[in-house]
């Protein structure tokens, strides 16, 4: 079931062109920097963009937290939101379910098919990120190879790569917590626009509040509060606190709304 | 009926020797205040086609939805091939072919890339035959040559197939039909049913055939089921369901003298057609002739399918006295009760209304039409409604429902119009179900008019013996358009 389910995404052209345009942006702005040699002064502009004029080697980051705000997500919410509710609207579904394929199997299937999405687009965008950087900023010569992390302390280039492959890994789970209210949303409707917009409507609703001062004492809890924590992976030594809250919370996320897709779905009449 | 059923889980394969293919006890399905399907009791043997009917809306879906599981029920239980759906649906599903409502499929793919997804998404398709397998099913449908188009670019027809073919992949033991020839002209629908005949007939699978097309059942199916908002109203074997009348149907270039020679035996005529009842066509006929009268046509009247369906999802009565028309008071009171009325004879204050306090409280499921009772549905109505025997109403009053229906009509009271110049035995097609489908879109007098959904028997259908093999399509063909000759050019290309 999972093999059926992968095959289907990996043979949708739309999975392609929605990955392709996500590695777009960051390779358009790299081009850009290339070519103006003007960066945003640090501090300023999205993550790491400073520093990549220096040393290409640090752009897949920058890749990362370009895509990340709004990319990125938009993305998750579109594959996640279509999985269920995408076959309730082509009518599939409920050939699906009667073949058996099971309730339960189909939505884990759905899931790891999502998961993988997800792998698939941090991975693409940060290995055109590594070409893309290196070739047109260089790999640091002046400072030996080294590059400078966020607090200044210099990482060898074999620090910079395994920090660069545990921001993947961060940043692809932060995308968990949106796949799953897609999936859940997926589960309730047979639009799978709505899904993906309700998904997304819920990130927007999250990014708002975290602005909001009034809304303080739930800042902690709302679900993008620590999705750039990954910066702190490139600190010397790394700064650990947001990423471990990062990842509690958004286990909880998950669970909470993958919990709730799960009751729904496999309790739902089938009418579509 | 009433047989405790069987362990659930694993039974022993071939349909024949196993439980009953489908079984259901007081099926049941309430949405809010909505009753869908109420008490169903359908029962299906081993290799039997059963043909499903109903008027839109009566519940015929969420029965066929509730027997794959896609729809839990609220009350009763269902059994398939002797395991319980939904709890064992896995071990048993997959032996059932289902086509329900419409085809589907992933519209950027071909039809073996698709009916080899379907495959694999479940149990007891094994990968090894599954290519051989798809070539079976889309040689058996007509798609054999349809190569790697997508489905997106496929006919309705086509696509109609492809759905067919998703259906008998695994070479199920049990096939769940939902309007199979839907969207197939006149030769399609020969083929499908050729198919149907020759998978009932060599490998014994059971057919659950669920339909609007009266024809396609009448030409398929041994047994039918009517259900009629939400209740078996009638479950019988079409034999039965179809015994005489007890009257001829005759033509004759001498009408006059022929009356006169009848005399108390006419009870209709229309024109050079009679209606006479006589238990034995061979000496009615002797009689005639003997008289010298010429005799163009002569048939043993028999009823209808549609004419029994219509007198099950009326709720008529033969308590009525024939003799009353309609009048005015009464049938403006069935208006004003609005969505339950339609199936209430609309005679009489002798219309025992007060014998179905349920009907008041049922209202209709979402997004069937409110029914219309214009003038289309009034005037016809009227006749069979009074003389016919009452079918559905004892059903209805009893929680039995499907029993006391289920013995009475093969009882020969022929449909019997009062004598204008209607023919008795002329089918009305729409006319019971037709207000819920396309309201008041029916002209006053429907019986000239078959309406999209209730095919007439084709061409008159007093006779369906004659006509049965004149026209397999019905008017189905109509509505399939241009669709098949697209289909077959793109097939051979």
């Amino acid at each position: 079931m999972i093999g059926v389910e992968l095959m289907k995404m990996l043979r949708r052209p739309r999975t392609w062109v929605v990955i392709a345009l996500i590695d777009a942006l960051p390779t358009l702005v790299a081009f850009l920097l290339a070519l103006t040699d003007v960066g945003p002064r640090p501090g300023t502009g999205p993550a790491f963009l400073s520093a990549v004029l220096n040393n290409g080697v640090l752009f897949p980051a920058a890749a990362l937290a370009i895509v990340l705000p709004l990319f990125l997500p938009v993305s998750v919410a579109i594959v996640s939101g279509d999985s269920i509710a995408g076959e309730a609207q082509a009518g599939t579904l409920r050939y699906l379910l009667a073949r058996p394929a099971g309730r339960t199997r189909l939505l884990v299937a759905k899931l790891v098919t999502v998961l993988v999405f997800v792998a698939m687009a941090v991975v693409v965008v940060v290995v055109t990120g590594y070409f893309v950087g290196t070739s047109l900023f260089g790999t640091g010569q002046l400072a030996g190879g080294n590059i400078v992390s966020v607090s200044g302390e210099p990482l060898s280039p074999h620090q910079a790569a395994l920090r660069t492959l545990l921001a993947m890994a961060y940043v692809a789970f932060s995308m968990l917590g949106v796949a799953a209210m897609a999936v859940f949303l997926s589960t309730l409707t047979d639009s799978p626009l709505a899904a993906a917009m309700g998904a997304l409507a819920f990130l927007v609703a999250s990014s708002l509040l975290l602005t909001l001062d009034a809304a303080d004492s739930i800042r902690p809890y709302l679900p993008t509060r620590y999705w750039l924590a990954f910066v702190d992976l490139f600190r010397q030594p790394i700064l650990w606190r947001d990423i471990v809250r990062g990842v509690g919370l958004q286990s909880l996320y998950v669970a909470v709304l993958l919990g709730a897709a799960w009751a729904n779905f496999s309790t739902k009449d089938i009418k579509s | 009926m009433t047989a405790t059923p069987p362990p659930s889980g694993r039974v022993p394969a071939g349909p024949v020797t196993g439980p009953a293919a489908i079984r259901t006890v007081g099926l049941t399905k309430r949405y809010g205040s909505v009753t869908a399907v109420d008490g169903i009791e359908l029962d299906v043997p081993p290799g039997d086609i059963y043909g499903f009917l109903g008027p839109n809306g009566s519940g015929k879906t969420t029965t066929v939805r509730m027997l794959l599981g896609l729809v839990l029920p609220t009350a009763g239980t269902v059994e398939v091939l002797g395991a319980r759906i939904p709890k064992h649906a896995r071990s048993v599903l997959h032996r059932v072919g289902a086509l329900v409502e419409a085809p589907a499929a992933y519209g950027h793919l071909g039809a073996r890339a698709n009916l080899s997804i379907m495959d694999a998404a479940g149990p007891g398709g094994s990968r090894r035959t599954r290519r051989a397998r798809i070539d079976q099913a889309l040689e058996q449908v007509g798609l054999a040559g349809v190569g790697r188009r997508p489905v997106k670019a496929y006919s309705l027809g086509m696509r109609q197939r492809l759905g067919i073919a998703a259906a008998l992949l695994r070479e199920p033991d049990l096939l769940i039909l939902d309007e199979p020839t839907n969207g197939l002209d006149p030769r399609g629908i020969q083929e499908i049913r050729r198919l149907l005949l020759d998978l009932n007939a060599s490998a014994g699978t059971t057919i659950f055939l669920s339909s609007h097309l009266l024809a396609e059942v009448e030409h398929l199916c041994k047994r039918v089921g009517v259900v009629d908002r939400g209740r078996l109203v009638l479950q019988d074997s079409l034999a039965a369901l179809r015994a005489p009348t007890g009257s001829v149907v005759l033509r004759t270039p001498d009408p006059e003298w022929a009356v006169g020679v009848l005399d108390g035996d006419l009870r209709e005529r229309s024109g050079d057609r009679l209606v006479v009842r006589a238990t034995d066509p061979a000496e009615l006929n002797a009689r005639l002739v003997g008289h010298g009268i010429r005799i163009t046509e002569l048939t043993e009247q028999r009823r209808t399918l549609e004419e029994v369906v219509l007198a099950a999802t009326t709720g008529s009565s033969d308590r009525v006295d024939a003799a009353v028309p309609p009048t005015v008071g009464p049938r403006a009171e069935v208006l004003a009760t609005d969505d339950s009325a339609w199936d209430r004879p609309p005679a009489g204050p002798a219309v025992p209304l007060p014998t179905r306090p349920a009907r008041d409280t049922f209202s209709w499921p979402a997004g069937r039409d409110t029914p219309e009772p214009g003038p289309g549905w009034q005037p016809s109505r009227s006749e069979p409604a009074r003389s016919e025997p009452a079918r559905s109403e004892p059903a209805r009053s009893e929680p039995a429902r499907s029993e006391p229906a289920r013995s009475e009509p093969a009882r020969p009271e022929p449909v019997r119009p009062a004598p204008d110049d209607r023919r008795p035995g002329q089918s009305q097609p729409g006319l019971g179900s037709e207000p819920s489908r396309s309201g008041s879109a029916q002209p006053p007098d429907g019986r000239s008019q078959p309406g999209p959904g209730w095919q007439p028997s084709p061409s008159d259908s007093a006779q369906p013996p004659d006509d049965a093999e004149v026209d397999p399509g019905g008017s189905a063909a109509d509505r399939a358009g241009s669709d098949q000759p697209e289909a077959r050019s793109e097939e051979s290309a």
